[in-house]
């Protein structure tokens, strides 16, 4: 019974996956085939050193300042409860959710000639493309890192430090080993945020001859005279850098034998209880901190001045946009969840599926402009993108957010309770009965935090909307773009605030969620 | 809260969301209404104060008739579109209004030759319009890409007028000039071959290995860069000069085009005929973007001159600086193609 339902549902995941990821990129690949793409020739390589030294830099500034970030998030807050907690982990959240057309407008105003630090002379350069990323990356991982802490087994910490072990000691052999696979999960997740950021190299980043393979991509397949071959050349290596870090992660976990570990029921850690006050001092500051160029962009534009456009033209735009969102936040939640299913039914019937993490993963190796053009083409009879397509919107978005889903889910699914499963089920409980009582409790923070990112993500994508929405009907960002056009400045701050708030609030919303909902349980 | 209860809850929750997403979706998924005409156009035609949403209710009403305007993006999106629906064997656009030069030069196999057939109206375009328009290409609009300047800015950084291109590798121009990437954006591309004809190739290259150093950014497309303009990011953009037509409409006569000896690009806008099917339509539509009543429009609306004779024009676009020599460029899409490359290989200093 089991077997079949893990082969069903295989053939289900696969199904979803071979249509809207595989078939659509390797017709693509087949259909340009005969010419010679140049994989090796000193341009393509130029980017690819670019882009990983740029994503690595970022990657390492990011994880170092999270360390310490977030052990005082952990040591400020060692459960995950109370107001000031939801909302320090909010706003630390709230820079990873924000619309990257809005982001660079927001550095430029702190970083540009005008701008609070204008000064330093740092807009429209390689350093400025790294320091934007470092604004999104470190509090996220802080966040991500702090849960992690957070899991640690109070019995394991005890039983090290009762046997006379030192802080250091309890760190190495306890904190780190538990903390680094999921760590390095979010590691990778930024890597693969940093080196497919588009608008913040783009315009930041003060254009060619800094250009990284996204970027390049871009230039390759904008103009009339399209260059496929270039173009997949670009997306090999783009594919090759996000491969790279997932199988030495992998390969890294199998190591440590991590998978499956079952964790306690959750108790306060006990790493850090010591000055608490101080800790929290710190994140009230840091949090704001992470916010800067956010309220200098406000500052500017309130300065500079706002107006709302005509209604009829943004409203429209607001209801689709938000309808494709929510749209596009179910889809990826289910695929996430047929997918860690998938996984675990497999399992469940004894069969080994490692398959699914690799699959899984392929989209976000992929740029948006190269999936796009592969399901245009593919399914060209059915999706005519110039007239508006919004299920090719729907099933560029969601396939590209797919592998965050994924991620989220899957790293709940890593510490299910199978003995307490075992006891529930042995007093008669049904396997749904089980999952609503055991499990679900686990999973519904964190499918709502997984629904408010892909909330925001899909409000501020640029990239995919540009290439499948209508005219008659332009989604938010393509709205903005829009009113910058027609010299329309002052409503198009309009639409870049609204942007602002929905993204980074959707996102907020989820982190903070975390924190009240925990505390509603306890009570 | 019982289990019951919960389920229920959520499926109202569902029901509701279902509803929402269904009340975005649908307008969008209609099914485009029938026309008479079909017309592949740009975005910032078709917007709110665009040329389209003033000239298409009139043609409606004059034809009785029904037009369909479908927006495209920019030029490397029209084309795709053409291409898109070659593929597919069909053939959905009558014409294409608001292409370029460039645009229509590399996409000559889409569209239709009009034999020997010439509009009406066609005398009363300006003869240097006429003598610069290929075969096929109906003018419609037209300008010149040139620096507009911001002259706070440059009191700031204490900085004089250029006057011709060599004066932007001076050491005061160093990250004082925004351009576009000519790969991603027209005007940008309009430089990069401005530079090309007035330049022999190895004085090309070479500039392209000074100026890389003098722009502050390389935005990839107009609107970006000129936002960053407006936010005085720097005091010089790459624009047209009826950029200064707009800002002394707006009371910024502090933001003006700035002229070189080296003489401007001309930068041309008009209408090309992709399907016969509706040929007796296509040219009464022809005629009409070429009357007065159209051609009126253009100043206030698209930001661009009116290629008639005639038109009377706003005080802001009758005190715009004439270049001091126009500047053809090459608009053979293999040519562009070898600029670029060539431009390319200069910023990499090969």
């Amino acid at each position: 019974m089991e077997k079949r339902l893990a082969g069903s549902l295989s053939v289900l995941f696969l199904s979803v996956w071979g249509a809207v990821f595989a078939l659509p990129l390797l017709a693509l690949f087949l259909a340009s085939a005969q010419g010679s793409h140049p994989y090796f020739d000193a341009d393509t390589l130029h980017i690819v050193k670019i882009t990983m030294l740029q994503s690595g830099t970022s990657v390492a500034i990011s994880s170092i300042l999270a360390l310490g970030i977030g052990t005082t998030l952990v040591r400020a807050f060692p459960v995950e409860e109370g107001k000031t907690f939801a909302l320090i982990q909010g706003l630390l959240i709230f820079p990873a959710g924000i619309p990257g057309i809005v982001a660079v407008a927001a550095w430029i105003s702190l970083l540009g000639r005008t701008g609070w630090l204008g000064s330093l002379g740092l807009a429209y350069s390689f350093s400025a493309v790294i320091i934007a990323h470092v604004f999104f990356s470190a509090p996220y991982l802080s966040v991500q890192l702090s849960r992690a802490i957070r899991e640690i087994p109070r019995l394991q910490v005890e039983t090290v430090r009762s046997l006379g072990a030192s802080e250091f000691s309890v760190f190495k052999t306890v904190v780190v080993p538990s903390v680094l696979p999921a760590f390095l999960e979010s590691v990778l997740q930024v890597w693969i945020w940093c080196s497919t950021s588009f608008g913040v190299v783009l315009i930041l980043g003060g254009g060619p001859p800094l250009e990284t393979l996204e970027t390049a991509i871009f230039s390759r397949l904008r103009m009339g005279s399209l260059d496929v071959s270039g173009a997949l050349a670009l997306a090999f290596w783009q594919f090759l850098i996000i491969f790279i870090p997932f199988a030495l992660i992998h390969f890294f976990r199998s190591l440590q034998n991590q998978r499956g570990t079952e964790v306690e029921p959750k108790v306060p850690s006990g790493i850090a209880e010591a000055k608490r006050g101080a800790a929290i001092w710190a994140m009230k500051s840091l949090s704001v901190f992470w916010l800067l160029p956010y309220l200098a962009w406000i500052t500017s534009s309130v300065r500079d001045g706002i107006r709302v456009g005509p209604r009829q033209e943004w409203v429209a735009s607001l209801g689709f946009s938000v309808s494709v969102a929510f749209s596009v936040a179910l889809i990826v939640v289910a695929l996430s969840a047929v997918s860690v299913l998938t996984k675990i039914v497999s399992e469940f019937a004894g069969i080994k599926v490692p398959w699914i993490d690799l699959l899984v993963l392929l989209p976000s190796g992929v740029s948006s402009l190269v999936l796009g053009m592969a399901l245009i083409q593919f399914y060209a009879p059915w999706i005519d993108p110039l007239e508006g397509s919004i299920l090719g919107i729907l099933a560029l978005q969601s396939t590209l957010l797919w592998p965050l889903g994924f991620r989220t889910l899957n790293a709940v699914a890593l510490q299910r309770q199978t003995s307490l499963w075992n006891v529930v089920r042995s007093l008669g409980a049904s396997d749904w009965q089980c999952f609503w009582q055991i499990e679900w409790p686990r999973y519904k923070k964190p499918v709502f935090s997984l629904f408010t990112l892909v909330f925001a993500f899909s409000l501020g994508d640029v990239a995919t909307v540009s290439l499948m929405s209508s005219a008659e009907r332009p989604p938010l960002a393509l709205l903005l773009l829009r009113w910058l056009n027609q010299y329309r400045i002052e409503e198009a701050a309009f639409i870049a605030l609204l942007l602002l708030l929905l993204c980074g609030g959707a996102s907020a919303l989820g982190a903070g969620h975390w924190g009240r909902n925990l505390r509603k349980e306890r009570s | 809260m019982t289990t019951v209860a919960r389920i229920l809850k959520f499926k109202t929750g569902f029901a509701l969301l279902l509803l929402l997403v269904g009340w975005g979706a649908v307008p969008c998924m209609a099914a485009p209404a029938s026309a008479d005409l079909v017309v592949y156009t740009y975005d910032s035609i078709l917007a709110q104060g665009g040329l389209g949403p003033a000239i298409f209710p009139l043609f409606e009403k004059k034809c009785g008739c029904r037009v369909r305007a479908v927006s495209l993006g920019d030029g490397g999106q029209l084309l795709s579109r053409l291409e898109s629906d070659r593929r597919q064997g069909k053939v959905v656009a009558d014409l294409v209004l608001g292409i370029d030069t460039l645009t229509f030069a590399q996409g000559q196999g889409y569209f239709q030759s009009w034999g020997k057939w010439k509009p009406k109206s066609w005398k009363w375009i300006r003869s240097d319009r006429q003598r610069e328009a290929a075969p096929g290409f109906l003018p419609l609009d037209f300008g010149y890409l040139a620096f507009i300047a911001d002259s706070e800015v440059m009191k700031r950084e204490r900085l004089s007028l250029p006057t011709k291109l060599s004066d932007l590798l001076a050491p005061q121009w160093r990250r004082n000039i925004i351009l576009e990437d000519p790969r991603t954006s027209l005007p940008g591309l309009g430089f990069v071959l401005w530079v090309d004809s007035v330049m022999s190739p190895s004085a090309f290259q070479s500039y392209f290995t000074g100026l890389k150093t003098q722009w502050l950014t390389l935005a990839p497309g107009w609107d970006s860069a000129y936002q960053l303009f407006l936010k005085k990011e720097a005091p010089l953009v790459w624009s047209y000069t009826t950029s200064q037509a707009y800002h002394q409409e707006h009371g910024e006569p502090g933001r003006f085009a700035v002229m070189f000896d080296e003489g401007q690009p001309l930068w041309m806008e008009g209408t090309a005929w992709v399907n016969t099917a509706h040929e007796s339509r296509v040219k009464e539509f022809f005629e009409f973007l070429l009357s007065e009543e159209v051609q009126k429009l253009i100043p206030r609306t698209n930001w661009m001159l009116p290629v008639r004779k005639g038109v009377k024009l706003p005080v802001s676009f009758q005190n715009l600086p004439e270049p001091k020599k126009v500047i053809h460029f090459s608009t053979s899409p293999s040519e562009v193609d070898d600029r670029v490359k060539l431009w390319k290989s200069a910023l990499q200093g090969r």
